[in-house]
């Protein structure tokens, strides 16, 4: 989900890129992006292990894959609307506690959805299947991206 | 018996000891004196962002924005008709460190950079061998050059290094070696400045929420000093007094002779003035209305304008009663004895015809026409000079100044008064191609001009307004008869010349079909 958004992005900047850069700096910035996505992609999986960790056994870990699909999906929803109100200037308090009230009702929500309804679990399963084909693409490119942002900043 | 010439385990290891010695004297050898071929004269280039002629009582506005700047021009050369090789600060600061028009070093597009083939060609490079080069530059865009020039600059001060708000991901030391890509992977990208989808899905809203939390917090606690607006540059919040106490500071430990160039964001928007100057301006002499321009971009109402402009005569004003301890210390230290003190800008800045800034399609005086005050080593006298002179003249009069050879790859004259000599005949051009590709022809959606004599010419090509203006400087400094449709002479003159300065550049770029 991260890499698709940062790839996103990175199609949305290239023709303010090609202004100015020829096609070997362009793809490094795509490469400083992937190695980007790759940590923040980290930092969300070790919050969603520390989560099942913190939270009792039935709430988080039975059935994390799907559990853990739901919360990254709500919360990336809810990232994207505040990347769409976000200006020069704050919003107001409200806009975030409600923000944040209403992603935390819908992820308990369709948790709570999911564990009971064994054909939503297996629909959602399904996709995180299918999503997770995406590995094999952003992975290795990922890794790329790491060893371009070491070659280019230190040697 | 002939030796064998390999290196044993033993020998890398006896070398590799050396190795932590190597690298904790590296910043000790930037220390050290440079041979001075020639003069040994510090050369001190100073730069305000976004200032303008039109907008300072030596060179004929009404309202005294900068009296302490006045002051140090009584004993300095006035450049009257220094022109701009762009109207922002891409193109500008380009053509000032590089000596060469945009359409030469192809820097014309917001974040644009220094073309390969030139990239390094810059002061710092024609300087090196005689002086210690230092950079520093508060706008992320100019900075985006001092890059570019990094292995012939001896100190590269951070852009941020004198702010109270640090931001800014690409200007970290991790990035020192790859800074221009880095740049437009993080700034505007990864994190968003202002409105848009950041590329980071989390940590993008994350990390603007907590800035603009800092944000709020500084500008709340400025509210005693700054009411109407603190300053901020590309949205890190900062003081004068503390870009001019960095200044201060970088200079007292100055290796001589060196070339410094320091590029400051004042008066760059947001235009924010300290509160006790705050409607210094509201009342007495008011600017001229003129019409709105086809090509204006803001369309803004007179009113606004005249409010805006007030504000950044009054941020002007601020900003030189911070300059005042400056120009202090660089007399009190010396410096005004054995350097060239240049004081400069990128680009002008524009209130009339609908525009407020410097984001503009036009070809005006207020947006072309640049400050340019340098005084000579323990000069007592001002020096008035009145013959157009180019942004692309500062290299190679500071090569000339400094005792180096002249690099060649600039498109400049010496200035007059240092160097040089009076051309009256003399062609300057000015150009605007924001949405132009770096690698192809500057064919649509630009804007260009030549000033030579008194006048001006401005030629527009865009799809919904095509046209010549051409002006009489002297008699209308104004700029508000346009001549172009009575077919003086020296408009065709001058438009034949342009035109073929067009094609010149064009040609490397045009592709075969």
């Amino acid at each position: 989900m991260v890499h698709s958004w940062s790839v996103r992005a990175f199609l949305y900047q290239v023709p303010s890129f090609l202004l100015y850069y020829k096609l070997g700096k362009i793809i490094a910035i795509f490469f400083y992006m992937m190695a980007f996505a790759l940590l923040e992609s980290i930092l969300v999986t070790a919050a969603l292990v520390l989560l099942g960790f913190v939270l009792p056994l039935k709430w988080f870990r039975e059935g994390f894959p799907y559990k853990a699909f739901l919360t990254v999906s709500v919360a990336a929803g809810a990232m994207i609307y505040l990347q769409s109100i976000l200006d020069n200037k704050l919003p107001p308090k409200e806009t975030f506690l409600l923000l944040g009230g209403i992603s935390f009702a819908a992820v308990v929500l369709l948790i709570l959805l999911a564990h009971n309804l064994k054909f939503l679990q297996k629909v959602l399963l399904f996709i995180v299947d299918r999503l997770s084909i995406l590995l094999y693409l952003f992975l290795p490119l990922s890794t790329i991206g790491l060893v371009v942002v070491m070659i280019r900043n230190f040697w | 018996m002939q030796r064998e010439k390999t290196i044993s385990r033993r020998d890398f290891l006896k070398l590799a000891s050396f190795l932590p010695l190597g690298i904790s004297i590296r910043p000790l050898l930037t220390n050290l004196p440079k041979k001075a071929g020639g003069a040994a004269e510090n050369i001190l280039l100073f730069v305000f962002d976004a200032w303008s002629t039109s907008n300072m009582r030596l060179y004929g506005c009404p309202r005294l924005t900068m009296p302490n700047l006045e002051e140090f021009a009584a004993r300095s050369v006035v450049y009257h008709n220094h022109i701009a090789a762009g109207s922002f600060t891409v193109p500008g600061t380009a053509s000032m460190l590089s000596g060469m028009y945009p359409w030469s070093h192809r820097a014309f597009q917001l974040g644009g950079f220094i073309t390969d083939p030139h990239a390094r060609n810059q002061i710092f490079q024609a300087l090196k061998p005689t002086h210690t080069t230092l950079g520093f530059s508060q706008n992320k865009f100019a900075d985006n050059f001092l890059g570019q020039a990094d292995q012939d600059l001896d100190v590269h001060l951070c852009s941020s290094k004198f702010h109270l708000q640090k931001r800014f991901i690409y200007n970290r030391p991790i990035f020192e070696n790859d800074s221009p890509v880095a740049f437009h992977t993080f700034e505007d990208n990864i994190f968003r400045e202002r409105e848009g989808y950041d590329a980071s899905l989390f940590g993008g809203p994350i990390f603007r929420t907590t800035e603009l939390l800092e944000h709020n917090r500084l500008k709340e606690q400025l509210k005693g000093e700054y009411f109407w607006e603190a300053p901020e540059a590309a949205g890190e919040i900062f003081r004068f007094e503390d870009q001019v106490d960095g200044a201060i500071e970088t200079l007292k430990s100055l290796n001589q002779p060196a070339l410094v160039y320091m590029h400051f964001w004042p008066p760059h928007a947001p235009y924010a003035p300290k509160n006790q100057f705050f409607r210094k301006f509201s009342t007495g002499w008011q600017p001229t209305e003129k019409p709105e321009h086809p090509l204006s971009i803001s369309h803004y109402e007179h009113s606004r304008i005249k409010w805006a402009r007030e504000l950044y005569d009054e941020m002007l004003l601020s900003w030189d009663s911070e300059v005042a301890r400056l120009l202090h210390f660089l007399k009190g230290s010396g410096l005004t004895d054995n350097s060239y003190i240049f004081f400069t800008s990128d680009h002008g800045e524009c209130f009339e015809r609908g525009e407020v800034g410097h984001w503009s399609r036009l070809m005006i005086d207020p947006l072309l026409r640049v400050p340019l005050i340098i005084s000579r080593p323990r000069q007592t006298q001002r020096e008035d000079i009145y013959d157009n002179t180019s942004q692309v003249d500062i290299l190679p009069t500071l090569a000339h100044l400094s005792g180096n050879t002249d690099p060649g790859w600039h498109e400049g004259r010496l200035l007059p008064g240092m160097g040089g000599t009076a051309d009256p005949s003399r062609s300057v051009f000015s150009m605007d191609a924001k949405n132009t590709h770096s690698q192809n022809p500057i064919e649509e959606q630009v804007s260009f001009s030549i000033t030579k004599y008194n006048y001006r010419l401005a030629y527009y090509k865009y799809p919904w307004y095509q046209a010549y203006e051409f002006y009489n400087l002297d008699k209308d400094p104004e700029e508000l008869v346009d001549l172009y449709p009575t077919g003086p002479v020296e408009a065709r003159y001058m438009q034949e010349e342009l035109m073929d300065h067009i094609a010149d550049a064009n040609r490397p770029y045009e592709r075969v079909s």
